[in-house]
């Protein structure tokens, strides 16, 4: 596993094992950690033992050649596909734990009584610690007797994931066809605090706001990426160059702290690319950036670390200048042995 | 002046406001659905109706008309979050026949229940306000005091969703989750919460509907109450475009003020004749609908 002071190529399975992410990860501040994921579809392994992690701050680049299982480890870190064995880490996301609401009861119950009832008044704080006990308790009861709870940001679900911070483009572009560019990018804004239903029906003060809020940051993420005119259009009325760029102010709307791209590149042109890798740029000092990409002339300058994939398993990471001289990664793309 | 708003046909265009107004209200309750979650609710009428029932009830033990309506349009929109949680989620990904028998299905067990509990003769539900039509300098004019209430509540109720759906964060959510439920989740939509929404509110939104048919046309409240204005509101929604909530609407106004000529001028038979011409034609030169723009998909 390449580490950001060290970062060489590396085929060596060794040095991605999981011990070795997970200390890098406790050292360095990592936005994703991958340990020993592997996917079986039926029969097929999609991807095997699949380790690496990503840097807060750092543009990494997933590669490899066409079934490598490169869009599978997309799906896998964003909860479509769930990893027959290994674990996804958000150590940088924000806190997210998910429990049934009966398990929620059960823990909040003690907690609640320790803090409101007469007795806890006389007796101080002993019985907020009292319920805190019984909480643990009963957390770790659970945990016997196989309730799922899971724990902190680990197989979020992908509505799950956003709220944590993590956003992700699709191939292609995945726009909504029905909504203006404008309330496409809006849509993205969900993860963030608005006015509820009632605010929202009957058009209180607190919901306008939060909506008129919402609507003045889509429109200034539309501008920082130079496309706020085209705001009032609808998808099909765009270029395809702005469709992108419209996608990729959607998914900054959460203000994510890992940014996702499959594909950006994929139909742009020389002028475009240039533009759009220097937006790409321009993300890292606020987040994490991982992205999936067959144009090797886009990727190569744009990345710091490179994390090549080959038949579901990782055959190399590193510089990109590295990896471009690993035998594995030759053998993969030209199927020769250099 | 006077004489004008006597006339025949303006008395024909109001009566066929008052009834356009409804069968809108139900074509729009039934676009929510479809946008909602893709399931034509064939039900939509009778839950309209159990819930009208449940409100109504109410009236045996003194309880005013008013807090009646209240729990009316509550149990309305409880109604349609139970169903969807209940029945509706396990129709989603079947094949679309499936939602279609079982909607169908839906709507005969609820008509049986209402018949078995309520029984099968009309319930009489009192009017708000006057029944009598408005006297202007000795001329009669078609419209009362109630038909006036009523006419402004379901426009008010029709245009707050609307509104809700359109402006709105709430409303822009319940469209993305109906257009791209897994793009939707990605962005932190709560979808599966979206669609039970989206069900409450076109259920509370046909239960407004049920009580307004219900203390105004034909013998009040029975369980078969919502079964003619539902075809017409059915044809008006597919008429004016399943995808679009102001062409229910419209349409639904449309529908009732040509039922009201039809009635005047020819006779009811030809009522659904009519309407059932009006649908084939649309379908054959626009199958979309009048008000659902077609959307450019690249290829």
């Amino acid at each position: 596993m390449a580490t950001e002071g060290a970062p060489t190529a590396s085929s060596d399975p060794a040095a991605s094992s999981p011990q070795a992410v997970v200390e890098h990860a406790s050292a360095a501040a990592a936005s994703l950690v991958l340990e020993r994921v592997s996917v079986q579809f039926g029969g097929l392994h999609a991807l095997s033992d699949v380790s690496f992690q990503v840097n807060s701050g750092e543009i990494v680049g997933l590669i490899g050649p066409n079934g490598a299982g490169k869009t599978t480890v997309f799906n896998v870190i964003c909860g479509f596909v769930k990893p027959t064995a290994g674990h996804v880490q958000f150590p940088m996301a924000k806190s997210w734990k998910k429990e049934t609401l009966a398990i929620r009861i059960v823990l909040w119950l003690p907690r609640a009584i320790g803090r409101r009832s007469s007795l806890a008044r006389r007796l101080g704080h002993r019985f907020t610690q009292a319920g805190r006990a019984i909480a643990t308790f009963v957390r770790r009861v659970l945990r016997i007797v196989r309730v799922r709870v899971p724990e902190k940001n680990r197989h979020l679900r992908p509505s799950q994931l956003a709220r944590a911070g993590v956003s992700r483009t699709l191939q292609g572009v995945g726009l909504f066809p029905h909504l203006t560019v404008l309330e496409n990018v809006m849509a993205g804004g969900q993860t963030r605090p608005h006015g509820g239903f009632f605010t929202s029906l009957f058009a209180l003060p607190q919901g306008v706001r939060a909506d008129r809020v919402l609507r003045d940051e889509a429109l200034s993420q539309l501008d920082r990426l130079g496309v706020a005119s085209f705001a009032p259009r609808m998808p099909g009325e765009i270029p395809y160059g702005v469709a992108k760029k419209v996608a990729v102010a959607r998914a900054l709307m959460c203000r994510p702290s890992l940014l996702l791209l499959d594909e950006p590149a994929s139909g742009l042109d020389e002028s475009e690319l240039e533009e759009f890798a220097a937006h790409i740029v321009e993300l890292r000092s606020d987040m994490a950036v991982l992205l999936v990409e067959h144009n090797m002339g886009f990727v190569m300058p744009l990345v710091d670390r490179l994390v090549v994939l080959d038949f579901g398993e990782v055959i190399a990471t590193g510089r990109p200048s590295d990896v471009q001289q690993d035998p594995a990664v030759i053998e993969a793309y030209l199927g020769v042995q250099q | 002046m006077d004489a004008f708003l006597a006339s025949r046909n303006v008395s024909d265009l109001l009566v066929g406001l008052h009834f356009g107004v409804v069968i809108g209200l139900v074509a729009l309750s039934l676009v929510m659905i479809w946008r909602a979650t893709h399931i034509l609710n064939f039900a939509q009428g009778a839950m309209a109706m159990f819930s009208a029932y449940v409100g109504m009830s109410l009236l045996s033990y003194n309880v005013g008309y008013w807090w009646c309506v209240v729990v009316a349009v509550i149990a309305g929109l409880a109604f349609g979050g139970v169903t969807e949680r209940v029945l509706v989620r396990r129709l989603y990904g079947k094949p679309e026949i499936n939602p279609i028998v079982v909607m169908v299905g839906f709507l005969a067990l609820l008509e049986a229940i209402a018949s078995a509990v309520w029984g099968m003769s009309g319930r009489a539900v009192p009017l708000p306000f006057s029944f009598v039509d408005w006297q202007l300098n000795g001329q009669t004019i078609a419209i009362s005091p109630n038909g006036l209430y009523q006419i402004v509540a379901a426009l008010v109720v029709a245009i707050l969703v609307v509104v809700l759906f359109r402006y709105t964060n709430l409303g822009l959510q319940l469209r993305a989750a109906a257009v791209a439920p897994e793009v939707s989740r990605l962005l932190g939509v709560r979808v599966s919460r979206m669609l039970t929404l989206g069900w409450i509110l076109s259920s509370g939104v046909g239960a407004v509907a049920a009580v307004i048919v219900a203390s105004n046309f034909g013998p009040g409240l029975t369980p078969t109450l919502m079964d003619a204005p539902f075809a017409i509101a059915f044809i008006a929604a597919a008429v004016g475009g399943l995808e679009s909530p102001w062409g229910a609407l419209v349409a639904g106004v449309a529908f009732g003020i040509m039922q009201q000529f039809v009635i005047d001028y020819l006779n009811s038979d030809y009522v659904f004749l009519i309407a059932l011409g009006a649908l084939v034609v649309v379908l054959m030169i626009r199958p979309q609908g009048l008000f659902t723009k077609s959307v450019s998909r690249r290829v």
